[in-house]
């Protein structure tokens, strides 16, 4: 009795001394040259943002089975993460595995493009400009991640927006088709009022939904920093380090006027529950991306009869100077991280499989969003076509900047200032909400 | 030896009711005792509110207002009592529905289980259970529970057995620090906790479990617990064990912790609802493990599952809350123990 | 890093060699001996509990306070600077610039100036009315302390389904059949803290109540027959006999609840995400230490949370102890 108990107490001495050496003991920079299973298979490890189960994963899953299919001395661990409120799942995991070390992070991770920057700064995304070479030349430059001129993952799709329209309600307020197709080409924010206008005086209670009320706030910077941009404006300096001067300035405030006054003139607002656009009553025309192109064509098809072209429509984002015109692109990433192994071929070579031209067919089925790729075709009279075509004439990233995610929350502050319709002019809550990023940015550049 | 144990085990638990924290459990112990004085009470003065005992073999003439008062009294602790378990129950009967029915249920149906269904009643659970896997985190729970219970007597243990018994130099010393650390509020320094583990013990993979389960091992509080109440043992005990040619551990062991069966109760009944209700902490250091994660984490997970219905996220919460209710049944005593000695705190 | 622990742990060491020493230099002049033998088998007995008590507790602390003068970023742990007081400049500067941090502490101070008088005020009250000996008394406490039970992320989980803005939610089938259209509690920035605090006052109070029922029990009944005889009323009595006689548990519970208040984030963090209208400052520190890695930044928060809470504990302690 006396022994097991003496025992005992050892066993838990030593163990507390063993956790005294690790302290002791613990070092960085335990890097592995490749990662192999004992048959000598590569192995590749992902981390997929969507949770498993969603078609978007499941996509995924058919991809990754299809590449070990072909790559028989390949395997690949696919990982489905997805974020989450509370304890945010997808950057915690992302943020341990990281700070490992030892190839305990995945190989390819997915990613928002406009994060990029802040985790190339961090170290976590590897410098892939070499490793992807002239591959990188078959997508459309606006969709590819970059910072500080190095290339650190590829587009999995573009999640491109537009106006989606209600032709029966428009043609009820008396716009012909004649001007929708005019409109189609490019329109300005007098002639987007002026629609506004004219639904509204013949009884829609919404003309339009800038979808201020989703929950998501990374979506409503997504769809609404286009118009900071429309007249000219920028949010950042080139380096991404200061906002003073760049976004309180005339400009973004002008651009983004038109949600002011979209507010004040009751064209919109922030209670529009969200598919009440697609139940085809009360919202005339709704800002929103690809995925909703699935939505009217499937489960709300009753409502717009005719279809493409006919119930429904796609209007590009409306400007304020016409050379300036800007629209929303930019969605999740592939990336190569810095994860300790050196070997990078076989995650480069999946990269390049997953980026494809069949797999972003694959992904772009699913999603309803459209391929970022060059070489992608779509034909004529359908609506991935116009937000392909929208996409590369207008397309401009989320402002650049390691600290994007300060941007975006503060973006998503003047927003809510800007709706609630009592804060002041635009421009005032821009400049108390610049000089706070400002303050937030140069925590970093200190 | 073993008589000695036996009468001082009494002796000694008797003493601790006596204290008089007199709560759920031991009300209906003492009642006989109180009968008599109660008795003697209301013979004298028959207007005391307070005194009024319903079952007393005593006959008292009530009067009306009384009897309005009695009514009154029920009813409002109805409406009180509703209030803290129709949620409760709103969870529980929606745990039983699919979504269909959780949907449509108005009225007073929406607080009751789904009865019509009885095949489906369940189905929820299985869901919650098998296909989303919570039994695996659920037995990741009890197994952190039941190290870092083992671990925290015997650390916590040892160390107030010293303090309290020993002597030897920078005792006052180790007794201020830990008089001190008491004070100190603990839950700001998770971040560096975290730094901590993650940098600088480098923790990783299956290891990271350990910086979950030891930070609930270390209780200073528990400490100064063990450090009271084996202060209150007897001396001699102690040195009739040495004379026999028995060690330090041994003495331990075999006297030390046996006297204290409330103590070492309350402290496992209370690191056992720690452990198993921490959310933050394991979520911070285990995300990137599903399977290692413990139960509460996975809530939020399931939240997150595409197309998971309200009646499967009601299941894993009362999933969830079954062993701690069972936990705070079986443990009643000791939790008001705790209780008591949580004043001890000031 | 690793250094830094290892010179504070030497610190430690020097520290308790020292009193030691000490220690046994009073001995000796008081003419008295140590046992070796106990000596050293005590401290293999405490080792555990004092590396354990090092690593996980005192560390921290001090890391904590360390940090708080770092520009301490989580992903760059490399990089370590020194930059005196400007955390806290900049904390004040947030503050003055009507920043996150001024809504957390704008939320923290509604909420405990909300929950501690509503869930002490409640826990009393039914400590109060539970008081009497009655058939099913019993039935009732079981009844009030349920939701202390349930953890705290299972009672947020619960509470979001049931102010779910969706017309399945409880709250808002129940305004349904009133035809009422439903209601976002949580998403409406004015109403989201008031039902954070009422859930937190419902779970939390049934575990005050029983406090209280134990202060109720010690305080004798003749106190009250004796009044009663002298014609008090029932008020005169509560403010006479009752709440001198509940001091201490007053007193305790006042601290405990308003230092639980203090830190509340779990509620926040899980019903409504990282709000403007609902964030606290144990939220702000934690999504400013582990979210955007600002760990240093976050250390200051955690300095000023830890000396302003422990300034008011003590002026509590103070005040309740002289009335």
């Amino acid at each position: 009795m006396k022994k097991v108990l003496r025992t005992i107490v050892i066993a838990v001495s030593a163990l507390v001394l063993a956790i005294g050496m690790c302290a002791c003991g613990g070092g960085s920079g335990n890097e592995i040259e490749s990662r192999v299973d004992q048959y000598g298979n590569k192995i590749v490890t992902v981390l997929f943002h969507k949770a498993s189960g969603t078609p978007e994963a499941t996509a995924y899953a058919k991809l990754v089975q299809e590449y070990m299919d072909t790559h028989e001395d390949v395997i690949i661990e696919a990982e489905y993460v997805t974020q989450t409120t509370g304890v945010n799942q997808y950057e915690t995991t992302l943020t341990t595995k990281f700070e490992a070390g030892g190839g305990e992070l995945y190989d390819i991770i997915t990613y928002d493009s406009p994060i990029c920057s802040g985790y190339a700064k961090s170290g976590m995304l590897y410098d892939s400009t070499s490793l992807l070479g002239d591959y990188v030349d078959e997508f459309l430059p606006s969709s590819i991640p970059m910072y500080d001129g190095k290339v650190y993952g590829l587009p999995i799709q573009e999640a491109s927006a537009g106006f989606f329209c209600n032709l029966k309600l428009l043609k009820q307020a008396g716009i012909s088709a004649k001007k929708i197709e005019q409109y189609k080409n490019g329109w300005t924010y007098d002639e987007f009022y002026d629609v506004c206008a004219k639904l509204k005086s013949k009884g829609i209670k919404y003309p339009v939904d800038f979808q201020l009320n989703s929950k998501d706030e990374e979506r409503r910077t997504f769809f609404l920093y286009p118009f900071g941009y429309s007249d000219g404006g920028e949010y950042c300096s080139d380096d991404g380090k200061k906002v003073e001067g760049f976004m309180d300035g005339e400009k973004v405030a002008s651009g983004l006027e038109i949600i002011d006054e979209c507010i004040k003139q009751g064209y919109t607002s922030k209670d529009i529950k969200s598919n009440e656009f697609q139940n085809g009553k009360i919202v005339g025309m709704y800002l929103s991306s690809g995925w909703t192109i699935p939505e009217l064509k499937g489960e709300y098809k009753a409502n717009f009869s005719g279809g493409y072209g006919e119930g429904w429509d796609i209007l590009p984002y409306p400007y304020k100077t016409k050379s300036e015109a800007a629209s929303a692109t930019g969605s999740w990433c592939f990336g190569i991280t810095n994860n300790g192994v050196k070997d990078k071929s076989a995650a480069v070579d999946f990269l390049k499989f997953l980026t494809s031209k069949t797999s972003a067919q694959v992904i772009s089925e699913t999603t309803g969003m459209i391929s970022a790729r060059k070489d992608a075709t779509y034909s004529d009279g359908t609506p991935e076509k116009f937000l392909y075509e929208q996409f590369s004439a207008t397309g401009k990233k989320r402002p650049i900047m390691p600290g994007y995610n300060f941007f975006s929350k503060q973006f998503n502050l003047a927003l809510n200032d800007i709706t609630s319709g009592d804060k002041g002019s635009v421009i005032s809550i821009l400049q108390s909400k610049t000089e706070a990023l400002q303050r937030e940015l140069d925590l970093d550049n200190r | 030896m073993n008589e000695l144990e036996l009468i001082s085990e009494e002796e000694l638990s008797e003493s601790f009711e006596d204290e008089g924290i007199d709560l759920i459990g031991s009300e209906n112990q003492s009642d006989g005792n109180r009968l008599l004085e109660e008795q003697v009470r209301i013979e004298r003065s028959n207007e005391s509110a307070n005194a009024v005992y319903d079952y007393t073999p005593v006959s008292i003439p009530k009067n009306r207002k009384k009897i309005a008062l009695d009514v009154l009294w029920y009813a409002a602790g109805i409406v009180l009592s509703l209030m803290f378990v129709l949620p409760i129950l709103y969870m529980l009967a929606v745990s039983t529905k699919s979504e269909a029915a959780a949907n449509q249920a108005t009225g007073i149906m929406l607080l009751l289980p789904d009865f019509g269904n009885l095949g489906t009643f369940f189905d929820n659970y299985g869901k919650v259970l098998t296909e989303y896997g919570i039994w695996r985190n659920a037995l990741n729970s009890f197994i952190y529970a039941a190290i870092a219970i083992v671990l925290n007597i015997l650390v916590n243990g040892l160390a107030g057995y010293v303090l309290s018994k020993f002597k030897f130099p920078g005792k006052k010393f180790f007794t201020f620090i830990i008089l001190f650390l008491i004070i100190v509020p603990v839950e700001t320094s998770i971040i560096p906790l975290y730094t901590i583990v993650t940098q600088i013990l480098r923790l990783k993979r299956e290891m990271l479990v350990l910086g979950v389960i030891l930070p609930a091992v270390i209780n200073i509080f528990n400490i100064f617990l063990f450090m009271q109440f084996f202060e209150s043992i007897p001396k001699d005990y102690e040195e009739a064990a040495r004379i026999d040619g028995a060690g330090n551990i041994k003495i331990f062991f075999r006297i030390i912790l046996p006297l204290s069966k409330p103590i070492v109760a309350t402290v496992a009944v209370f690191c056992f609802i720690g452990v198993w209700n921490d959310y933050l902490w394991p979520m911070m250091l285990l995300s990137g493990y599903k399977d290692l994660l413990p139960v509460q984490a996975t809530l939020q997970m399931i939240q997150s599952i595409q197309g998971v219905t309200q009646g499967e996220v009601m299941a894993s919460l009362v999933i969830t809350s079954i062993p701690i209710f069972i936990v705070y049944i079986a443990a009643q005593k000791y939790i008001v123990q705790g209780f008591g000695s949580a004043g001890l705190k000031m | 890093m690793g250094i830094i622990s290892l010179i504070i742990l030497a610190v430690f060491v020097l520290v308790l060699v020292a009193m030691i020493a000490l220690d046994i230099y009073k001995a000796k002049k008081r003419n008295e001996k140590y046992h070796l033998k106990q000596c050293v088998a005590g401290y293999a007995m405490m080792a555990p509990a004092v590396a354990l008590a090092f690593v996980f507790v005192v560390l921290p602390i001090l890391f904590s306070l360390g940090y708080s003068f770092t520009d301490y970023n989580m992903l760059y742990p490399g990089d370590i600077n020194f930059v005196g007081f400007d955390n806290f400049k900049i904390l004040f500067e947030n503050i003055a610039g009507h920043g996150e941090l001024w809504y957390a502490i704008k939320n923290t101070l509604i909420f405990v100036v909300c929950v501690v008088p509503l869930q002490i005020g409640l826990a009393l009250l039914l400590a109060l009315f539970t008081n009497r000996k009655k058939r099913g008394v019993k039935v009732f406490k079981i009844c009030f302390f349920v939701p202390v039970v349930i953890s705290l992320t299972v009672t947020s989980f619960l509470w979001l389904q049931i102010l779910s803005p969706e017309e399945s939610g409880l709250f808002n089938s129940f305004l349904g059949m009133f035809g009422i259209a439903p209601v976002d509690f949580l998403g409406n920035e004015k109403t989201a803290m008031l039902w954070i605090v009422l859930m937190s006052a419902w779970q939390g109070c049934g575990y005050q109540m029983l406090i209280f029922s134990s202060g109720l029990t010690n305080i004798r009944d003749d106190l009250y027959e004796a009044a009663s005889l002298d014609g008090a009323g029932g008020w005169e009595k509560f403010k006479n006999i009752t709440l001198p006689g509940l001091k201490p548990t007053l007193l305790y519970i006042t601290i405990t609840v308003f230092v639980g208040a203090c830190r509340v984030m779990i509620q926040p963090m899980l019903m409504t995400g990282y709000k403007m209208h609902t964030v606290t400052l144990s939220y702000y520190m934690y999504q400013l230490g582990y979210s955007s890695h600002y760990v240093g930044l976050s250390a200051a928060v955690a300095l000023v949370m830890t000396v302003i809470i422990g300034i008011i504990t003590l002026i509590q302690r103070k005040a309740l102890k002289e009335n």
